[in-house]
């Protein structure tokens, strides 16, 4: 069986199980390379860190702890401890255009009991005391190893079939521990995972980096170099060529190996004005990119100033998603002062209209362009699909907007980014027709600052894709579904037709949605979704290479996403409707 | 004629197999137990069924010695997957230096994972083994135990629920906004029942009962409830609360052992 055949099985039996990572040191106590010697009978370490004896030759690797819910139909071989007594979701929510969203995060309440240490303690023959009379579980384990933080757990959701098989039957949802908390009042223990973006957080990841180095004396407007302090901070943190930012002026440098000195190729660039400097000011290096892809950025920003790992970053989806919608729309920019990864890949995910998300199913980071579905959907209906009373609509008239006012072209990079006068172009697009009396009757300005954005086919297409999707009341639509629907998930389009969505005939309106947050409700039975209508509501094209066929023999995949030109306001061949340009 | 005091008679009517056994005297307890392979051999007999002892791949041995001879009439075991391996199970005994041999009764191939309990008649040894042998791959068991039985004074029939239809479970079912079923989901939590039995004699509960019940506090035990009429319905149970043995006339005394179990 597979987890896709037991979601839909009447009678499946859904679980879940939970495994913590955390550090075992590979060597055995007293044996080489460790060079610890046994003070007494039953005292050699647990091989964790806290009571290491020989920290040099520590060699940790990931000892996985595995868990399940105390019921019938968990195999003995599965060697994992009926402890669990709740799991908590809450899941990734996109923010649409907004950047990362909210951090999808878990919380696993567990039990606790006496524990005869076979299988944590490799050390339990020579003990003194009986591990089962002494201690729980729980206790033992966080005081052995006190650090988890940061350590990978995984969520298994799935099903008891028959034969068990927790590589087909279940799937898998990655966190790092956050905190583990307990034992309460009642001996439980609760341990609290969250996302791997939550690395990006501003407080933990900033671009670019810090600098400690400042004037060992003071330069006049027009030097060409400069020495930094203290000695050997040259290599320790700044490049070998780049650009400085002292006080309120830029300047690009070049700087040998072994060398704290800077050579200071072109003086006050970037909007700044050459100044002279005073020893002791603060030189920071600054973080510029030049016609770069965004996912080339966004990648940057999150492995190299973020930490998170590069494995989780699915290269050539992201770019394929960019080349798919942004081809040849590239960001140029200079950050002059360490700034939250977080706040700057807000930025770009709203001017450029990204998604990014923790996909904890995966376990990758995805991003998508705001862009029209391609593909058939799955179809939600009242019968087949949606769970009854579940379906909620809600229009959120407060985002509506009229216009949209986007100021680029930055003019000093170290000024600030929020005012008007430090950008040489305001761009507007507005839609005169909603601010009408006989329409909307209302001016809604929504403003934004790019220090990204250098032309005017950037704003162009911004203002154009922002005010389409905000230009009517954004509506909301959350609904249940059964387990066997559970295949669509966040990040993915469906359609639903149901009796709360009609036309204006009163007849059910099959609408595409965007599903922005899936919860998992009675666990592997019930799924919550809650997604925002799609803004695309017609066929759109591109253009498509030579190679392709007449429209009548492209296939589906190809016909949304080409464009085959018909008589004007007149269908194709077979009587599908046109294109329009997007 | 001859009196006998054995701590094996036991006191029953007609058609004594009738009666409930409850296994939970354990010689693996009492002496010194070699696991062929090693590795937590122990998760064999710890009273706990989440964790096992996984044999080689042909089979391996749990071997017993006691300091000196001790009698059993029950073998025991749950939570394995025998079943999976086309594995085989029995009991052996060896007295002194004699060879070793089965124990009548006891040798069986598992088809599920249920708990089984066979009885003998009893023997008594100073070595005892457990051996599985195997189809090719490894089986795990959780838990295995033997040693004299308890069979009650009594029987259990009137209001007692076979622990195969005390079944707890939950279920979670889906309808849709049209009315159309979409699914059902199961949460099966074992079984339960309580052993309610009547007009013991006091002193039997003293000497018999009452060791068993002090050993439930702490660990499982083994139900086999009509091993006559249904031997292939054994339990392996925890008691719920605290049975409480109660005088119900005069030189009589009743008790209701609640339990919740294992049969699959």
């Amino acid at each position: 069986m597979t987890h896709a055949a037991e979601m839909i099985r009447s009678g499946r039996e859904p679980t879940w199980i939970v495994e913590l990572d955390l550090d075992l040191c590979q060597e055995v106590f007293s044996v080489p390379p460790c060079t610890a010697v046994l003070a007494g009978v039953g005292l050699e370490c647990f091989n964790a860190r806290k009571h290491c004896q020989d920290p040099t030759n520590y060699n940790p690797a990931a000892q996985t702890y595995r868990f399940c819910q105390p019921r019938a139909g968990i195999p003995v071989t599965l060697g994992a401890y009926p402890f669990i007594d709740s799991v908590s979701i809450a899941p990734t929510k996109i923010t649409v255009g907004r950047g990362l969203g909210a951090r999808a995060s878990v919380s696993v309440t567990f039990r606790d009991a006496p524990h005869h240490d076979r299988g944590i303690d490799p050390y339990v023959a020579t003990r003194t005391y009986t591990p089962m009379e002494q201690g729980t579980f729980w206790l033992k384990l966080l005081a052995r190893n006190p650090y988890y933080h940061g350590r990978i757990m995984r969520i298994k959701s799935g099903y008891i079939a028959d034969p068990f098989s927790l590589a087909n039957d279940f799937v898998t949802r990655t966190y790092v521990i956050d905190r583990i908390t307990g034992p309460s009042a009642d001996g439980s223990v609760t341990v609290q995972g969250k996302d791997i973006l939550k690395l990006a957080d501003d407080e933990r990841a900033q671009a670019p980096v810090a600098n400690t180095g400042y004037l060992l004396a003071g330069i006049a407007a027009g030097a060409g170099a400069a020495t930094l302090e203290p000695a050997g901070i040259g290599d320790l943190e700044y490049s070998n060529a780049g650009t400085v930012r002292i006080g309120e002026e830029c300047m690009t440098f070049t700087r040998p190996p072994l060398s704290d000195v800077l050579t200071l190729t072109v003086r006050g660039t970037d909007g700044t004005t050459a100044a002279a400097h005073v020893a002791d000011d603060a030189v920071q290096e600054c973080l510029r990119y030049t016609n770069a892809e965004i996912d080339d950025v966004l990648t940057d920003l999150l492995v190299n100033y973020a930490a998170v790992p590069a494995g989780y970053i699915i290269a050539a989806d992201w770019q394929q998603e960019v080349d798919d919608w942004f081809a040849g729309h590239a960001a140029t920019t200079l950050i002059t002062e360490p700034t939250g990864v977080r706040q700057l890949v807000n930025e770009i995910c709203e001017q450029y209209m990204a998604d990014i998300w923790w996909d904890e199913r995966d376990a990758e980071i995805k991003l998508k362009i705001l862009a029209p579905p391609s593909g058939t959907l799955p179809d939600l209906t009242d019968d087949g699909s949606l769970v009854g009373d579940s379906v909620n609509v809600t229009a959120d008239s407060k985002a509506r907007i009229t216009q949209v006012w986007v100021y680029f072209g930055m003019v000093n990079a170290t000024e600030p980014l929020d005012e008007a006068r430090n950008f040489q172009t305001l761009y507007v697009r507005a839609d005169a027709d909603a601010e009408t009396a006989d329409e909307y009757g209302d001016k809604r300005v929504l403003k934004f600052y790019s220090r990204w954005f250098t032309s005017s086919g950037d704003a162009l297409r911004f203002t154009s894709r922002m005010l389409s999707r905000l230009r009517d009341d954004p509506r909301t639509i959350s609904f249940v579904l059964d387990a066997k629907d559970s295949a669509s998930w966040t990040g993915d389009y469906v359609s639903i037709t149901c009796d709360k969505i009609l036309d204006r005939f009163g007849a059910k309106a099959p609408t595409i949605l965007f599903l922005i947050e899936t919860k998992e409700m009675a666990g592997g039975h019930a799924y919550q979704y809650t997604a925002l209508e799609s803004q695309f509501k017609n066929r759109y094209w591109r253009i498509g290479p030579n190679t392709l066929p007449d429209y009548d023999d492209a296939t589906d995949e190809q016909k949304a996403k080409y464009a085959w030109i018909s008589e004007n306001a007149a269908p194709q061949l077979n009587g599908d409707g046109p294109y329009l340009i997007l | 004629m001859a009196l006998v005091i054995s701590r094996a008679l036991r006191v029953g009517p007609v058609g004594t197999y009738e009666l409930p056994v409850i296994g939970y005297e354990n010689l693996l307890e009492s002496g010194v137990v070699v696991g062929v392979p090693v590795t937590d051999a122990a998760n064999a007999y710890d009273w706990l069924t989440y964790d096992g002892w996984t044999t080689n791949a042909a089979g391996g041995t749990l071997t017993l010695t006691l300091t000196g001879s001790q009698p059993a009439d029950y073998f025991a075991f749950c939570a394995h997957d025998l079943h999976d391996h086309a594995a085989t199970i029995k009991l052996e005994y060896k007295q002194g230096l004699g060879a070793w041999t089965d124990v009548p009764g006891t040798e069986t191939i598992p088809g599920d994972a249920r708990p089984i309990v066979k009885l003998f008649d009893q023997i008594a040894a100073d070595q005892w083994r457990v051996d599985i042998t195997t189809g090719g791959t490894a089986p795990t068991l959780g838990m295995v135990s033997f040693g004299l039985k308890l069979q009650m004074q009594r029987g259990a029939y009137i209001g007692f629920m076979p622990p195969r239809f005390g079944r707890v479970d939950k279920y979670l079912n889906a309808k849709s906004h049209g009315g159309e079923f979409l699914g059902r989901s199961l949460t099966r939590t074992g079984t339960q029942g309580t052993l309610a039995v009547d007009h013991l004699t006091a002193g039997w509960v003293r000497d018999y009962l009452e060791p068993f019940l002090v050993h439930s506090r702490a660990k499982g035990w083994f139900l086999l409830w009509n091993p006559d009429r249904r031997p292939n319905e054994a339990a392996y149970c925890l008691t719920t609360g605290m049975p409480q043995p109660s005088n119900t006339g005069p030189g009589y005394m009743g008790v209701s052992i609640g339990f919740e179990g294992k049969i699959e």
